[in-house]
């Protein structure tokens, strides 16, 4: 009795134990996560390449730049200041992820996204998010990196409590320039 | 035993020229690998106020100070201005450029010529690129913004673009 029972009592054992090891097995993108680097608005956060101090983030419902363009919408800005660590990059890598929807920074008018950063002298201006009609509740997850690839780099992390911004009927995206310490 | 070697004179003569030749072709092919796989190697001066020769021009005596007078121009708090002075002698195929970056020797990191930055508009006598047009002799005018934290020495390395990987490489100490 005893002998016939063994293996069926170990085949059930055996498949429980590879079931909780597949469940407890990293993925394998898992390698190549990026490190995450901590930012909150104020203080400096320091990635390898990239140096990050977010200044204040704002919400509006139009949005305007110095070269007169303007566009109504429901908007996200962040105004930072940005430096490399080594050598000339620029800021390409600028996402914000609400409920699980990433969005991408705004091209539509001229903004730090996208421009040159310097190793040791910050730079100071804006990201812009157009993001969909009341979406601005709950949490907002704010990624910067130097490249649109975050595999193994450093990536500035910002909790974005939503709920806690009041949307102004219009806001300004600053100009890129240097910051002003 | 003079039987064996005589027997074997084909194979032996084919082994004595295969073996180098083996070695020859595999070391190679790995040191070329080495040497492509560089990003650069910097052909420098013999002393610090020397010149070279690359891309068949002549390169320095380099010249480098700190901006003293940065009135008028658009410089960040905490900044300074390094100028580099690079004549460049053309030879019979004038040798053409991007414009050559200030890199600080104790830490590596690197700036490229903020001309366009300072708010000082692009001038044909005062060339921050090299003119694959000119035959006469010119000087490149190189301003760098540097954090004021940057200390010399620096290197300048300018990349000819018919000599990469090779790139004349300059020492100054402002």
């Amino acid at each position: 009795m005893m002998k016939k029972a063994l293996p069926w009592v170990a085949t059930v054992v055996l498949l429980i134990g590879a079931w909780f090891v597949q469940l407890i097995t990293p993925s394998d993108d898992v390698a190549a996560e990026p490190f995450l680097v901590a930012a909150s608005i104020g203080s400096e956060a320091v990635g390898r390449e990239i140096v990050v101090t977010v200044l204040e983030v704002r919400a509006a419902s139009t949005v305007t730049s110095s070269s007169g363009w303007s566009a109504e919408g429901t908007w996200l800005l962040v105004d930072l200041n940005a430096e490399t660590v080594t050598a000339d990059r620029l800021l390409q890598g600028a996402t914000l992820t609400i409920d699980g929807l990433e969005f991408r920074a705004s091209e539509r008018m001229d903004s730090i996204f996208s421009t040159k950063l310097v190793p040791g002298i910050p730079r100071t201006g804006t990201i812009a998010f157009e993001l969909p009609d009341a979406s601005l509740t709950g949490t907002g997850i704010l990624h910067l990196s130097l490249g649109d690839d975050t595999r193994l780099d450093s990536v500035i992390e910002l909790t974005i409590p939503l709920d806690e911004l009041t949307t102004s009927a219009e806001e300004s995206v600053h100009v890129t320039e240097w910051a002003t310490s | 035993m003079t039987s064996w070697w005589r027997r074997n004179t084909v194979p032996l003569i084919a082994l004595a020229v295969l073996a180098p030749v083996t070695a020859g072709v595999i070391g190679w092919n790995e040191w070329q690998e080495y040497f492509q796989g560089r990003s650069t190697s910097p052909v420098a001066p013999e002393t610090e106020d020397g010149a070279v020769e690359l891309a068949g021009a002549t390169w320095g005596p380099i010249r480098g100070q700190y901006l003293e007078n940065v009135e008028g121009l658009t410089l960040p708090d905490g900044a300074e201005v390094v100028v580099a002075v690079i004549p460049v002698a053309p030879g019979e195929d004038p040798p053409s450029c991007p414009a050559p970056t200030l890199i600080e020797q104790s830490s590596g990191r690197e700036w490229s010529e903020g001309r366009f930055d300072l708010g000082v508009s692009s001038n044909p006598d005062e060339p921050t690129t090299c003119d694959s047009t000119a035959t006469e002799p010119y000087e490149l005018l190189l301003p760098y913004i540097v954090p004021e934290d940057a200390e010399g020495p620096f290197w300048v390395n300018i990349a000819p673009a018919a000599t990469t990987p090779k790139i004349v490489q300059f020492s100054i100490d402002p």
